[in-house]
């Protein structure tokens, strides 16, 4: 049993642990909301974007179609782009996107494909890097501040684009976590290169067989202009759901652990009014039995 | 023209939408020389170079010019959009600052050739043109 005193600074400690844990939630909320403004604003952009890769892609030859669109024809080596937060305390929110990224590589590996890793985000990039270290090819951090300027995803773009034009993998996929609502993420995978058609939810209407496009320049060069800037677009999105993402955990999180806190409390005071009576009660009996013996 | 027919216009960055307006006539720095965006428009997929986009609400009317840097823009009947890399008002370039960048631009270039990378170089003059059209739009 603790004393009463030790009692007395356990609940003080655990009641500035609660202000603090409240205080992050109203901060992650009001983060959230920007992040998904910012979110929400990005993606006309990538809409128009990939509206016209389509157009462009169905006007292409399959056979003349180049390799970011149509794969290298081989499927040996997958490189996963793992996306994740700079920052812990929110929850399963890093975890999660590490676990399915370690699922998919365990489940290439037994079709004996090679993968390799490029992690963005410090967190998932200290948990892979003790079990997959030997895989992981490259690691960026995001910046900091609360933009996610469309630099930072061109610069990472530009390393894979180097990457794989060196030949360092066939395929690529993006393991990240989307905002479903503001309370719950869903880790998503989805493949970047060669490209696939998003799933939307809507059909896609896009062939409007009179509307025969002119292309400037050609649409060679066109798309090979596009494809390196729908890879960064696309990964800009996944940035910016993720950093939604994440606000959005560490407001969940930090609500259960603000609830975990006040019960904490209530349990500590609790034992610390029973001590406290229990004292009373000890020093009365001794005061009247010491009376009673006189 | 009191009737006059509009083309929806959209002009986009990465970042946000900057302009949704309903002009009569647009001006598109396309990669292959400038093109005007009227109704009707032959359908139209290109690649943009750095320079002015100019918006014209009516045809009189003095344009409101935006300075991308570059882009894609798509355009029909009855629709323009245009997909810019980056996007400012014209009006809201710092004349001074665009100077900098340019003498930035070239120093950067000059140091470029010089060096063995082929692709730096590139980028660099690339970063100069871009550089170039800024001031050019600044006026």
């Amino acid at each position: 049993m603790s004393s009463l005193k030790e009692l007395r600074t356990r609940i003080s400690s655990v009641r500035s642990t609660r202000k603090i844990t409240q205080a992050m939630k109203m901060v992650a909320a009001s983060k959230l909301r920007r992040a998904q403004e910012r979110a929400e604003r990005a993606r006309p952009y990538a809409a128009g974007m990939e509206a016209m890769v389509a157009r462009l892609a169905g006007t292409v030859a399959p056979e003349d179609a180049p390799p970011l669109l149509a794969g290298t024809g081989r499927n040996q080596v997958c490189l996963l782009l793992v996306i994740t937060a700079d920052r812990g305390l929110c929850g399963a929110f890093n975890s999660g996107v590490v676990r399915a990224a370690r699922r998919k590589i365990a489940a290439l590996a037994e079709d004996s494909i090679e993968t390799k890793i490029f992690c963005v985000g410090r967190k998932g990039y200290d948990l892979l890097r003790r079990t997959h270290g030997q895989r992981i090819v490259g690691h960026r951090l995001l910046p900091p501040g609360r933009d996610l300027p469309f630099a930072e995803a061109e610069a990472v773009a530009a390393e894979i684009l180097g990457l794989f034009t060196d030949d360092g993998f066939d395929t690529c996929t993006m393991h990240y976590n989307r905002i479903r609502s503001a309370m719950s993420q869903v880790v998503t995978e989805t493949q970047v290169i060669p490209r696939t058609a998003p799933e939307s939810d809507e059909p896609a209407a896009e062939p409007d067989a009179g509307a025969l496009h002119e292309f400037e320049p050609g649409e060679d060069e066109l798309l090979a202009d596009l494809l390196p800037r729908n890879l960064a677009v696309q990964i800009h999105g996944a940035f910016l759901e993720s950093a939604a993402g994440e606000q959005g955990a560490r407001m969940t999180a930090m609500e259960n652990a603000t609830r975990n806190a006040g019960d904490m409390i209530g349990r500590l005071e609790l034992s610390y009014n029973r001590q406290r009576q229990a004292a009373i009660t000890k020093e009365l009996i001794e005061i009247i039995s010491g009376s009673e013996a006189l | 023209m009191a009737d006059a027919p509009l083309i929806e216009l959209e002009l986009i960055t990465p970042e946000a939408t900057l302009l949704a307006a309903t002009p009569e006539l647009v001006v598109v720095p396309g990669s292959e020389g400038e093109f005007g965006v009227l109704r009707d428009h032959a359908p139209i997929l290109s690649a943009l170079r750095p320079g002015t986009v100019q918006v014209h609400a009516t045809f009189d009317a003095e344009p409101e010019c935006y300075f991308v840097t570059g882009g894609f823009s798509e355009a029909g009947p009855e629709h323009c959009l245009i997909l810019a890399d980056e996007a400012v008002p014209v009006a809201d370039i710092d004349t001074a600052a665009a100077d900098r960048a340019v003498a930035d631009a070239e120093a950067a270039l000059r140091e470029a050739e010089s060096g063995p990378d082929e692709a730096a170089r590139e980028r660099a003059e690339q970063a100069l043109q871009v550089a170039t059209a800024r001031r050019a739009a600044a006026g």
